[in-house]
């Protein structure tokens, strides 16, 4: 495993370097654009040539990511052609006082370490068809009028966002009226996640000797969700996503302290264990969410910008139902005091109850309102 | 003759079609490449498309071979913010070769 592990590092490094001393990727735009002519040329010329897998490549990374006393990760992730995503991460949780992440080693992968598979596909064909020739000739016949009061030497370079900000009233309708004649400009994506993670356990049932027992698990999880973009006008507002995920865990049992006689002596030492075999939790989870930004407008995040993230969930194992509508509206800051452009704060109203029949709480028992501080909320990372 | 395009998409998903008469010829998608051949005399479409994650980086660069007035070299080169789309559609129809 150790060897199959190094063997896919030495060629991923292999790639990077070829990829360093591609000329279509020099900082020299026209080396750049030499290198793009002649590329395209020589694939024309091959045999069977057009595009292949020179892209393949560059779309790859490696990456790795220490937080010391928090975890240790390894990510290599690919984008491929047709709006496929794969990834494979190595996650290995590590303790305050340690400096590195070791997953695996002679002996297999280590515990307290994650590795997870994910794919992602994403469709995605926008398309102007809904536009007639004799409308795009009016539209290119006005980006043409726009160009030139613009000095802008070509106008099939402009886009009909530029124009929807700088351009006169008429322009700017015309434009937003162009963009949403286009079909199918968000996108979809079907994502699946698989995982397994190893944890150990040292825990006593014998409260006598204390014989301390040891164990180790490994537990799957798996997610699916389907996800699509919402957009308003030239701006991403917002998703919406349903997804299941199902995972199982081992729980450590409590620890207790236990004061033990030191021989014959009327001194005593203390050894602390869990008590009792750590317990097995099963979550299969189904949720729905839809996550839009109130205000957004052109990519700006308005200070007072408010952010909505109603979500069911249902715990299929627990039959517990909860709702909740997560209204953000305070922006994170960083610990200078700068304020961020994400929301991160704001209040979440709740209704949770048991879907067993005749046991639905009342909306007055089983509704909840906080005050939350979060991560920052994310629009884009479906992207 | 050929139309060749190539697309470079950092922080963002781009799409760019050649269509005529609501059949794609061409299709490409991010940091992609392809040619399509093409005829004098027809009316063409040039779609692109970009929606943007992160503050991204967005090149499309085509020309034809050989070189024909009705399709001068193009490039379009954008900056976006986060959170962005934004497209554009023009009519191409390519000259008789001399």
């Amino acid at each position: 495993m150790t060897r199959t592990i190094l063997i896919i590092v030495i060629l991923i490094t292999n790639g990077s370097v070829s990829f360093a001393q591609n000329p279509l990727k020099a900082e020299n735009d026209s080396i750049r654009k030499q290198a793009a002519v002649n590329n395209i040329k020589g694939k024309l010329s091959s045999p069977f040539g057009t595009a292949a897998l020179s892209n393949f490549i560059s779309n790859i990374s490696l990456s790795s990511f220490l937080q010391e006393g928090v975890n240790g990760k390894i990510e290599l992730h690919g984008k491929f052609k047709y709006g496929w995503t794969g990834g494979l991460s190595i996650d290995q949780k590590i303790s305050k006082v340690d400096k590195e992440a070791s997953p695996f080693s002679l002996t297999g992968i280590s515990p307290g370490t994650t590795v997870q598979v994910n794919l992602q596909k994403m469709l995605w064909k926008p398309t102007f068809d809904d536009l007639s020739d004799a409308q795009i000739k009016i539209i290119n016949d006005a980006e043409t009028e726009y160009a030139k009061r613009n000095n802008i030497a070509d106008a099939r370079m402009v886009g009909l966002r530029e124009i929807s900000i700088n351009g006169t009233e008429k322009e700017k309708r015309m434009a937003l009226e162009a963009f949403n004649a286009a079909s199918f400009k968000e996108p979809f994506f079907v994502n699946a996640k698989f995982g397994f993670t190893k944890t150990s356990f040292t825990y006593t049932t014998d409260s006598v000797n204390l014989t301390q027992a040891s164990d180790a698990y490994i537990t799957p999880t798996f997610s699916f969700s389907l996800v699509k973009a919402i957009g308003s006008g030239f701006n991403i507002s917002g998703y919406f996503a349903v997804s299941y995920s199902y995972s199982e865990n081992y729980k450590a049992a409590d620890a207790l302290t236990f004061n033990i006689p030191f021989g014959t002596t009327p001194n005593y030492y203390s050894n602390t264990l869990a008590f009792g075999k750590p317990a097995k939790q099963i979550s299969n989870l189904l949720t729905a969410e839809f996550r839009k930004n109130i205000f957004i407008n052109n990519g700006n995040r308005n200070p007072s910008n408010i952010a909505i993230s109603p979500a069911v969930n249902v715990d299929m194992n627990n039959k517990m139902l909860g709702l909740f509508l997560p209204v953000y509206f305070i922006r994170g800051a960083d610990e200078k005091g700068k304020l961020l452009d994400g929301l991160q704060g704001g209040v979440r109203f709740g209704y949770l109850t048991s879907t067993e029949s005749g046991q639905f709480r009342s909306f007055n028992k089983g509704f909840i309102a906080q005050l939350i501080i979060s991560a920052p909320l994310d629009f884009l990372d479906i992207l | 003759m050929n139309i060749n395009i190539k697309t470079v998409a950092e922080g963002c998903h781009v799409s760019v079609n050649i269509k005529i008469q609501g059949q794609t010829l061409l299709n490409l998608t991010d940091n992609d490449e392809g040619s399509v051949n093409l005829f004098s005399g027809i009316t063409y479409r040039f779609e692109w498309f970009v929606i943007t994650a992160l503050e991204a980086h967005l090149k499309i660069e085509a020309f034809v071979i050989p070189e024909n007035d009705g399709f001068l070299p193009l490039t379009i080169e954008k900056n976006y913010p986060p959170g962005i789309q934004d497209g554009n559609v023009f009519l191409f129809t390519l000259n008789q070769l001399p």
